[in-house]
């Protein structure tokens, strides 16, 4: 079996790591957690230049045609970067979901658009209940004539403050089954009835409180069919955790090998501090949680691309990576000592980032319990 | 223009200086699986000169690159950038060698290439440091050098370099086909797009044996060396630093220009 | 090959005087001369040189060839290696040395080549093996983070030294020594470089390899305006402002402010390293001086290990308060 990216996806890695180190130093991250937009416009279009906006989108809709694991390959370093901005939310929250929701009319709309740099989307879904269930929909979208009416309050939607276009899920028809009745909506930001605040967080980036007061939607921003969001924002989400983990692995790879620089250059009682064996240990134990999280990152991208049964992989992986990215920052903020856990130091980003990747897209308990039912439990 | 530049895969010079051991009792760096081979940064100076020229007057990018070991994904690299060809001396034979030797089989890959304007070379590798090979290929192919180029014009049949010197620099002409070597002064070089990464994929590297170039055994590798490695060794960093400290940053600067005066450094 | 004797050196010329390098260049080729018990010439080519060889005598040679024709007056590469290449045939030097400038670093591999013999260039140090009578060359490798020694058994053994890493001998009038006249026997048919133009990049205030203190800047600086402080700075200091090579790179200071391997190579009296990782590329720089000050975020920092003072937190906080100080200490 080979486990390894193959030479093309090793030199997209090698090439993006280089890039985002020049690009993407720390006192930008830290600098974009204060900035009241934070999607830094240069770095915007220098990926968009580089087609890595477009990656995984066909190239008949103005992307490069990339695969999942390319987007896992370019993931880790993202991870590894601390990326700020719109990716997460632009090009694969919402513009995954317009490319398997969307028709052919709004895909080659919006996703060239998105591939260029030109335009920046998101995806509000999480509401008070934010468990990721179909019922806890419930924000309500009424057909008013041509138009669909919309109230309700969406949170932790990623970037929405600067985002062009919202996509907005509510529910359109009440039904026995939660997940028949749901729409998705592509709504203007400047529309009338839309307020928004942005969160602060502990890991910089903006997630906003979305609320829609009876905010009309005319009938033709439908992304997809009515009453039909459901299945393709499953799919979308599982890419989109796919994703997630995979920039978890590339943070988790980072504190690691800063932590295990440090244990073997730090000075402390005569001798550098990892010929301890204590220090060892957790240096050994984060290896093993990074490359358990990887491999079962790996995976479940791989079942996705071909196209077989991934729901259980993708649980694992989450859940798993979840919990292993916050032992392994943990760990190096142990290591690195009183330099970890000052905001001069680069740990705290990755440990922040930890916590916060943990909350979205389902954390360790959420996977767990899908797990179960995949045993029948 | 047809162009050819010479690249060498080495250790990343980046890696932190942690991972960084030699082997006294065979005088070589000892590999560390942490730390990723990469090409010479001044070589890839040297592919992004030809690609900048490429750029603006069109033409074929053939890279040439000696070695053992080499790794696709990190040698395919220009091809993902816009050369257009890969040829790969790898062989044990042609390993082991100093600049002379390396040079002497890097001329004779190059003779084969056929007709070209021009060839790049990065000033020094990153692990030799010794900054021949390029001189050397020019020598053995009777062509005119510029070392140490930042700027390249090329102007019919001639080519204008900008060379770095210690005060500025000096701009010199040659007829082509000539050899120049690059160096960081040139600027930053280029990232792949996907589509480039990709593209890369259908551009297979040629492989060329000794045989395959036509070369005097006697004088590729380890064994056309004129030069012998008598011994490679770490300096010893032990002067102690003197920490200058204070409640403060401000206050810790006040008491380091308190005791510069009170040595008499300052 | 049996019968190359003696020491040459390859001597550059500024102001009608041998160079810094060339004077430190007849003192390492005096001590390598002596200790083969050999002599101990120097090599002067270029246009008008003639007053050249007595200068070359005082600071140690027994003996000068002279190379002296328009053609040479501006280094070109065929015409120089051409020269070099006659002069050896003729000397028949058991070593070659030069300096490494941008002329030795473009002239000694060719010549090496030429001659069918081997060069290393950038060395630290040279000894002579008394056992087997061979020059010992040591150069920095793996960019400073090594040091190799090497050997070669063609002749004339190839080397260009280091600025700063050789001592010149104090110039003594008294001596006496031999002047050979070559004649260059060029074919300007076979010259192929054409110099064009030579730009000497501005330099306000002190030069960075003379001056007595310099206040060096590296990545942290994070952008011209830095770098202004440490002007400032500087200028307190009576001294130069350098700079790694990242901020060149990024073009807060001009190319002709790095320093390090491929920059300049410096040895102040102190030298203050600010926001300095201390790289062994950058170190192979500045490491030859006499007392360096860090001042960094990381205590971990490589520089820390190389300097006699340091400083651990944020130069945005540290210079400032530093630079005000020292003008009130000066003041009083």
């Amino acid at each position: 079996m080979d486990f390894d990216f193959n030479d093309e996806q090793k030199m997209l890695q090698k090439g993006a790591r280089d890039f985002f180190e020049k690009e993407c130093p720390k006192s930008l991250v830290k600098k974009m957690a204060e900035d009241e937009k934070g999607n830094p416009p240069e770095l915007w279009q220098k990926m968009a230049q580089l087609g890595w906006l477009g990656l995984i989108y066909p190239e008949q809709y103005g992307g490069s045609g990339g695969n999942i694991i390319d987007l896992v390959a370019l993931e880790e370093e993202m991870g590894r970067a601390c990326l700020p901005g719109a990716f997460f939310s632009t090009v694969l929250l919402g513009g995954l979901f317009v490319l398997n929701a969307g028709s052919e009319e709004q895909k080659k709309d919006l996703l060239p658009k998105i591939a260029n740099g030109k335009v920046v989307l998101t995806l509000a879904l999480n509401e008070l209940n934010p468990n990721y269930e179909a019922a806890a929909i419930e924000a309500e979208a009424k057909i008013e004539k041509d138009d669909y009416v919309i109230s309700g309050t969406k949170l932790f939607v990623p970037d929405a403050h600067i985002a062009d276009y919202i996509i907005c899920i509510a529910r359109t028809k009440k039904s026995t089954k939660s997940e028949d009745g749901i729409t998705a909506f592509l709504v203007d930001r400047k529309s009338a009835g839309i307020n928004i605040t942005v969160l602060k967080t502990i890991a910089g980036d903006k997630l906003c409180e979305v609320a829609f007061d009876k905010v009309k939607v005319s009938k033709k921003n439908i992304v997809g069919k009515l009453d039909q969001a459901w299945v393709p924002l499953v799919k979308t989400l599982q890419q989109v955790t796919v994703a997630r983990c995979a920039e978890m692995v590339g943070g988790a790879q980072k504190a690691l090998e800063m932590a295990a620089d440090h244990a073997k250059k730090r000075v402390q009682f005569d001798r550098p501090i990892g010929t301890f064996q204590a220090i060892q240990h957790i240096i050994a134990n984060a290896m093993m949680d990074v490359d358990a999280s990887r491999f079962l990152t790996y995976e479940a991208a791989w079942k996705f691309g071909e196209g077989l049964q991934c729901a259980k992989e993708i649980a694992m992986a989450k859940g798993w990576t979840s919990e292993a990215y916050q032992r392994v920052t943990a760990a190096g903020e142990q290591v690195l000592g009183g330099i970890g856990y000052t905001t001069d130091g680069d740990m705290q980003l990755y440990y922040k980032r930890a916590k916060a990747a943990e909350l979205t897209l389902g954390d360790g308990r959420f996977q767990r319990e899908a797990l179960a039912k995949e045993l029948g439990m | 223009m047809n162009m050819i530049v010479c690249i060498k895969q080495v250790l990343d010079p980046e890696a932190p200086l942690s991972s960084f051991r030699i082997d006294p009792a065979t005088n070589t760096l000892v590999p560390v699986t942490a730390v990723p081979f990469v090409i010479s940064p001044f070589d890839e100076q040297a592919v992004e000169a030809a690609l900048k020229i490429k750029d603006a007057k069109g033409g074929k990018i053939t890279v040439v690159s000696l070695g053992t070991n080499l790794l696709r994904d990190v040698v395919k690299k220009p091809l993902s950038l816009g050369a257009d060809e890969l040829i790969l001396l790898e062989d044990p034979a042609f390993i082991g060698g100093d600049s002379w030797s390396t040079a002497y089989a890097l001329a004779a890959a190059i003779k084969k290439v056929g007709q070209f304007d021009l060839i790049f070379c990065g000033r020094q590798a990153a692990d030799s440091d010794s900054g021949q090979v390029g001189a050397c290929i020019a020598e053995i192919l009777g062509l005119p050098q510029v070392t140490v180029a930042k700027k390249i014009e090329t102007v019919d049949g001639k080519v204008k370099v900008d060379k770095v010197t210690t005060d500025g620099y000096e701009v010199v002409e040659v007829p082509t086909p000539a050899l120049i070597t690059v160096s960081n002064e040139l600027g930053e070089v280029r990232f792949a797009t996907f589509k480039g990464t990709m593209a890369s994929k259908k551009k297979e590297p040629i492989i060329w044996k000794p045989a395959d170039i036509g070369v005097d055994p006697a004088k590729i590798g380890a064994a056309g060396r004129r030069t012998k490695t008598r011994k490679l060794f770490q300096p010893v960093r032990d002067s102690k630093c003197e920490i200058i400290k204070g409640e403060n940053d401000e206050d810790a600067a006040v008491n380091l220009a308190k005791k510069l005066v009170e040595v008499k450094l300052i | 090959m049996a019968d190359n004797k003696g020491v040459m050196v390859f001597i550059e010329v500024i102001d009608g005087k041998p160079t810094n390098i060339a004077q430190e260049l007849l003192g390492a080729g005096r001590k390598l001369a002596n200790d083969l018990t050999e002599e101990l010439s120097a090599l002067v080519v270029g246009s008008g040189m003639a007053n050249i060889a007595a200068e070359a005598i005082t600071f140690g040679a027994d003996k000068v060839y002279i190379v002296d024709a328009p053609l040479l007056k501006d280094y070109r590469t065929d015409a120089y290696v051409s020269v070099v290449d006659k002069v050896v045939k003729q000397a028949n030097p058991r070593i070659l040395l030069m300096g490494q400038t941008t002329i030795g670093r473009d002239l000694a591999p060719r010549a090496a080549c030429r001659m069918a013999t081997g060069a290393i260039l950038d060395c630290i140090a040279l000894e002579i093996d008394t056992a087997t009578k061979q020059l010992l060359m040591t150069k920095p490798v793996y960019g400073g983070n090594a040091r190799a020694i090497y050997t070669m058994e063609t002749l004339p053994q190839v080397a260009t030294v280091r600025a700063k890493a050789m001592t010149a001998l104090a110039p003594d009038s008294s001596r006496k020594g031999q002047v050979v006249v070559i004649d260059a026997g060029l074919d300007p048919a076979a010259i192929k470089t054409n110099v064009l133009q030579k730009v000497v990049a501005e330099t306000t205030g002190i030069k960075l390899e003379d001056a007595s203190v310099v206040v060096a800047g590296g990545r942290g600086i994070g952008g011209p305006e830095g770098f202004k402080q440490l002007e400032e700075l500087a200028k307190v200091l009576k001294g130069a402002v350098g700079a790694t090579r990242p901020p060149c790179d990024a073009g807060w200071v001009p190319d002709t402010v790095q320093i390090g391997l491929t920059g300049k190579i410096v040895s102040p009296y102190v030298y203050i390293a600010v926001a300095v990782s201390g790289a062994s590329q950058h170190m192979a720089g500045c490491s030859g001086s006499k007392n360096i000050i860090a001042i960094n975020r990381d205590a971990e920092a490589a520089i820390f290990k190389e300097a006699r003072f340091g400083v651990v937190g944020d130069w945005k906080k540290i210079i400032p308060a530093f630079e005000a100080k020292v003008r009130e200490l000066q003041s009083k």
